[in-house]
């Protein structure tokens, strides 16, 4: 099935005008809201609002701090395996690409945990390519289970799942997804997501409903930014975070904003992110969406992480490896993209201190499930 | 959109121009209601049942309000005190009226009759199976309006303050949240006096209100209930012509965009 | 004779055991009534077939005005 247009319910298009041409009006009329609609997020996207950044920002950081008080969460990826079947054209682990594969298994995967526990981690993001024999759910499903056993929160961001697997999912101990539609736009989706299940534009973009529906806790969207029209994408990944959280109220709702970043085979960026553009886009989804969290990976350089921490931004990773392993023993493997803020625990820590910002491990402990 | 045309309200299947709904009780006569609602230019009035007494056949609401074409009549479940009670009163109001709107009210303590969250989930459950299209008055919380929501009700009807006091936007925080939160029309039921707070209450989001006694009570109720529809159409005009910015526009001393480059990064 | 209660009230209804013609000895128009009868609506298609027994229990209801405060 070819899809020509996006599901109406994410579509951004009749949006994209104001997004284009909002005057200060429609500026202001965005920041005097309460609640937010279409038009008041496309207004602050705008060029018109770019010219008063500032006021953006003093009004993110307010509605950050009312929210999530004057901390930051902290979290570290995992990566479990770098097998993939998908051919994302972005990726690193692109099926294509001739690199050598591993995955961990139990006893590994306990071990960086274990270490990654001792650096003072209790959330922790599970990660993999798409799904492929050597890791499939039952895989994830396992490691899930351990690592729930050694921290408070496991997070996975692996590949489109049936609701019967996020169920199982979340019976072992997941409590938040990320799955990124990358681009709400088909036919930039089919261009880069050249083979595999993830280039099922529908059966990804239905994803975040399944895990929501099987009790997963919290959603985490995203698109990957320089991929197609970000004003476009921005607008839609609003549109289905409202959605979601329409339907799936008793759901927690997270953003995550990545830029293309350099990685193995070689791609830039069609349509580049500026600095300037991806903070003014954080900043509409603040004020936009209030109490979602708003996540910046190390993906970004230091003084960019500082510049937003507390300012829109309320979570992020940090002494992160893109490789899989790497936490407890080094390894020279080739990740999944390149980070940029390689600063370690005590420093970043102590950086978001100077801005009086108290660095949080943990988040909540899963008693009750 | 500033330039929006007037988008009408829906419930369940219709559609409706006007915003205001017209409670029936406390007029002083059957004739001055008629003309209130008229003056009102209300499609949709909310009446209630009681037993049959013929000796106050005079109050029969039935044959006036069937003579007015445009008005929709929306029975409600006032008197129950349980969800069966409101189950039954409902089935009787579509029996007797042939409308599939009900307005679920269930007060038990006659005190404050603030409305009881238990019995009007469970009513509207049932009420929902039968195919009505379901209004709950109900407290205003926002948990409850996403359950009620979830059922399937065709709108929910939190209560700006108690039913008859006359104390406007109490609940105002409250409204916000469910108002911000709701994917089904938030309609004010009960406790607005003036027609501004009507007006407000359409400002902050409100896709309709309901009033009754504010109307019924003042010394020429129709004149009220023409000062009501206006206020609803100017609380609706300012929330589509976008309300002002509340917050100034003060600069910090150490900007906090000032660690941006103006480069864009590739 | 018969012995009906009829919203709350006993009553003794001297004509046949059909509804309509309790309603009219009640003087109630049968449109702008609705009828339970011992816990079951009876809609208007099934007044004529209804048949009233000795200890039945009817609440006959009329709209009146009522809004938010009732």
């Amino acid at each position: 099935m070819t899809t020509e247009a996006p599901p109406d319910w994410v579509q951004a298009d009749p949006w994209l005008e104001l997004a284009e041409h909002a005057d200060d009006h429609d500026v202001d009329r965005a920041l005097g809201q309460n609640h937010h609609t279409e038009d008041d997020f496309a207004a602050l996207i705008s060029p018109s609002a770019s010219t008063r950044l500032e006021e953006l920002a003093l009004r993110a950081k307010s509605l950050t701090q009312q929210n999530f008080g004057n901390t930051i969460s902290l979290f570290a990826p995992l990566y479990l395996s770098d097998y993939c079947s998908a051919g994302c054209i972005y990726c690193g682990f692109s099926s294509d690409l001739d690199k050598p594969r591993r995955r961990l298994d139990l006893a590994e995967a306990r071990r960086e945990l274990e270490a990654m526990k001792n650096k003072g981690f209790d959330e922790i993001l599970l990660l993999t390519g798409d799904r492929t024999k050597f890791a499939d759910a039952d895989y994830l499903i396992e490691h899930t289970a351990q690592a729930a056993e050694v921290v408070s929160h496991v997070s996975v961001e692996t590949f489109s799942m049936t609701t019967p697997e996020y169920e199982s999912l979340a019976a072992a101990g997941c409590t938040s997804i990320a799955l990124y539609q990358e681009t709400y736009n088909p036919e930039v989706f089919k261009t880069t997501h050249r083979w595999g299940p993830k280039s099922n534009y529908n059966y990804r973009i239905e994803a975040p409903a399944r895990a929501l529906e099987a009790g997963i806790r919290s959603i985490s969207l995203g698109v990957l930014l320089g991929l197609a029209n970000p004003f476009s994408d921005a607008l839609s990944t609003f549109r289905h975070a409202r959605a979601l959280q329409s339907r799936y109220w008793r759901s927690g709702i997270a953003i995550s904003f990545p830029r293309i970043r350099p990685q193995l085979g070689g791609f830039s960026a069609d349509t580049p992110v500026s600095d300037r553009q991806l903070a003014q886009i954080i900043f509409a989804f603040r004020i936009c969406l209030p109490e979602a969290s708003l996540t910046l990976s190390t993906r970004e350089p230091a003084a960019y992480r500082d510049g937003l921490a507390g300012v829109g931004i309320n979570k992020m990773s940090i002494s992160s490896k893109t490789t899989v392993g790497g936490y407890a023993e080094p390894t020279d493997a080739t990740g999944q993209f390149e980070i940029s803020d390689e600063r370690d625990i005590p420093t970043f820590c102590a950086a978001l201190r100077e801005r009086n910002l108290e660095p949080v491990f943990k988040s909540w402990d899963a008693v009750y499930r | 959109m500033s330039n929006q045309a007037p988008t009408p309200l829906v419930l369940g299947t219709q559609s409706f121009e006007s915003r205001l709904i017209l409670g029936t009780g406390k007029f002083s006569s059957v004739d001055t209601m008629i003309k209130a609602v008229n003056a009102s230019k209300t499609q949709l009035v909310t009446v209630a049942l009681k037993r049959f007494n013929k000796d106050r056949a005079e109050d029969d609401l039935f044959a006036p309000l069937s003579s007015l074409p445009s008005v929709t009549i929306m029975p409600n479940t006032s008197g129950a005190r349980t969800a069966e009670e409101a189950f039954n009163a409902a089935l009787l109001g579509r029996e007797l009226t042939g409308s599939a709107f009900v307005k679920v009210e269930i007060h038990p303590n006659p005190h404050h009759l603030m409305p009881d969250p238990i019995e009007t989930h469970e009513a509207c459950k049932r009420l929902v199976k039968e195919n009505f299209i379901v209004m709950p008055y109900m407290p205003a919380d926002p948990v409850l309006a996403k359950r009620l929501e979830d059922l399937g009700c065709a709108s929910v009807m939190p209560l700006g303050s108690a039913i008859g006091s006359g104390q406007g936007l109490s609940t105002q925080a409250l409204l916000e949240l469910i108002i911000r939160d709701s994917s089904i029309p938030v309609i004010v039921d009960a406790g607005l006096r003036a027609p501004s707070e009507a007006a407000a209450a359409m400002e902050l989001g409100c896709d309709a209100v309901l009033v009754n006694s504010a109307i019924a009570v003042a010394a020429n109720p129709s004149a009220m209930a023409e000062a009501f529809a206006g206020a609803v159409d100017v609380g609706l005009n300012a929330r589509h012509a976008g309300l002002m910015s509340r917050h100034t526009r003060a600069q910090p001393s150490s900007p906090l965009t000032s660690f941006l480059s103006d480069t864009p990064q590739s | 004779m018969m012995n009906l209660t009829v919203n709350g009230d006993l009553f003794e209804h001297s004509g046949p055991p059909s509804l309509p013609s309790l309603l009219t000895a009640l003087d109630a128009q049968p449109d702008q009534v609705a009828v339970m009868l011992n816990n079951d609506i009876i809609t208007k298609d099934n007044y004529s077939t209804v048949r009233l027994s000795e200890n039945d229990t009817l609440e006959i209801m009329m709209l009146v005005g009522g809004g938010s405060a009732s």
